[in-house]
């Protein structure tokens, strides 16, 4: 009873505190969407590929897990994460020197994005999801008279700016919060950095500028088996 | 033997000119042949009905395992059997009961969405059982008056907020009983539980809990799993 009077004057000196100084009282609730989150985190398995326009070549994305956080007040996903196994990977640089390298990606940030319904069928859902990956290649090597041989581009080549990929439910496909579904997209490669220029006989230096940046990439991923963590 | 007193209630006719009342009443009780007759399994008519494995209730608006699908390890419910003869159940709701279990809250009990995580399955109503065809020692049956509440809720770890998905699920099961192990097999291909008052915390969210785990109102249900009767009723 007493901690209630109190709580009554102490009301009274705010309002009338708030009178003085032309300010208004405290508006009613927030509109639920702006109450703190409450998150719903899910995992799915992935696996899918990834086109590499500028050197023509088809990496596999091995299975890996991804995990992804839902704020289920906005339908956003606000955070998330998905390792990318690195892939050993072969391809004709130019269009005829057989060429192989490790692809190593390391996300940058969390993944981010939405939950919403589809506009052709309420009742199925669509997603969007933004990601960035830094893209490292290491142990290069070129195919020279008929022998692998490593080309030295160094310890640190890798984009010199994350790769921003955004990848969605396609167009007449719908997302499944328990077995999933597919996402596509396509993603621009900028400039690598850190990486020494190599020496092909026959050809000269090359630069991994030379080869691989480009906005002719894309990628698809198969999500499954959604569940709790 | 079913004893079946008909009566038929005054039937009134308009003539012309005046009112003609006739009223017809069935001679003798009218006994129709048993369709099958079961034999309590103990000394008593009493019986538990536990799961025998987990049991699945899914949203089968698009087919079984492709919606919500709420799994529980434990069903422990007490009813009773009704021993004698029965007329076979003709439709999807049994009228002349082998044997009924009345469910309380608690008795489904840990229950689990992949999605969600932890769920309450709450039953209630009177739960009826009823053979529509006889194979051996048991038969094909269905389990009339099913009621469920299923209560889903997201808790923040973080902030403690929660939102919440409710929705009740109400019909038939079907299943297959088999008199000698007591086991009321569910058969998951029959959709007999309708779901209504879905309801949603976050009605104005761009994907509301239930429509995110893809709950609708009116979306059919089933169930999945093994129903253990003990003692064990048996059918002839």
């Amino acid at each position: 009873m007493r901690k209630r009077s109190s709580f009554v004057r102490l009301g009274a000196a705010v309002a009338a505190l708030s009178a003085l100084l032309g300010l208004p009282l405290t508006s009613a609730p927030a509109a639920h969407a702006d109450d703190p989150a409450v998150t719903l985190t899910t995992l799915y398995d992935a696996e899918g590929s990834s086109t590499i326009g500028s050197i023509g070549v088809t990496m596999p994305i091995d299975p890996t897990l991804l995990t992804e956080t839902l704020d289920v007040n906005t339908s956003n996903i606000i955070d998330g994460t998905m390792p990318i196994p690195s892939q050993r990977t072969q391809f004709d640089a130019f269009g005829f020197i057989p060429m192989r390298a490790t692809v190593s990606l390391t996300q940058v940030g969390p993944i981010t994005g939405t939950l919403r319904k589809s506009p052709t069928n309420p009742r199925d859902l669509v997603i969007t999801s933004d990601v960035a990956y830094t893209i490292r290649l290491s142990d290069v090597e070129a195919k020279v008279f008929g022998v692998w041989t490593p080309m030295f581009v160094g310890d640190h080549c890798r984009t010199a700016d994350p790769v921003q990929i955004h990848v969605a439910t396609p167009a007449g496909e719908s997302f499944n919060v328990f077995t999933g579904g597919t996402v596509e997209g396509t993603y621009t490669i900028g400039n690598f950095t850190g990486c020494h220029a190599f020496f092909i006989p026959g050809l000269g230096s090359v630069a991994v500028n030379a080869l691989v940046p480009g906005s002719d990439n894309a990628i698809s991923l198969q999500l499954s088996n959604g569940r709790h963590p | 033997m079913i004893k079946i007193k008909r009566t038929l209630a005054a039937v009134a006719v308009a003539g012309v000119g005046g009112v003609t009342a006739f009223t017809m009443t069935a001679g003798p009780a009218l006994a129709l042949p048993a369709d099958y007759t079961v034999t309590s399994g103990g000394s008593t008519n009493d019986v538990t009905a536990n799961n025998l494995g987990p049991l699945e209730f899914q949203d089968t608006y698009y087919g079984w395992n492709t919606g919500a699908a709420m799994v529980c390890d434990t069903l422990d419910a007490d009813g009773e059997v009704f021993p004698g003869d029965h007329a076979f159940t003709t439709g999807s709701t049994v009228t002349d009961a082998a044997g009924q279990v009345t469910p309380a809250a608690g008795d489904l009990d840990d229950c689990t969405n992949t999605v969600v995580g932890d769920v309450e399955l709450t039953p209630s109503g009177t739960w009826k059982l009823g053979l529509s065809s006889k194979s051996g020692n048991g038969g094909t049956g269905y389990l009339s008056g099913v009621q469920v509440h299923l209560h889903g809720d997201v808790v923040d770890p973080v902030t403690g907020n929660t939102e919440t998905c409710d929705a009740d699920a109400a019909g038939t099961l079907k299943g297959t009983y088999d008199g000698t192990t007591g086991q009321l097999t569910l058969d998951h291909t029959y959709n007999g539980l309708t779901l209504t008052n879905v309801t949603s915390s976050n009605p104005t969210a761009p994907v509301p809990l239930c429509d995110n785990v893809g709950i609708y109102e009116g979306d059919p249900a089933a169930g999945d799993g093994v129903v253990q009767l003990t003692p064990a009723p048996s059918i002839s």
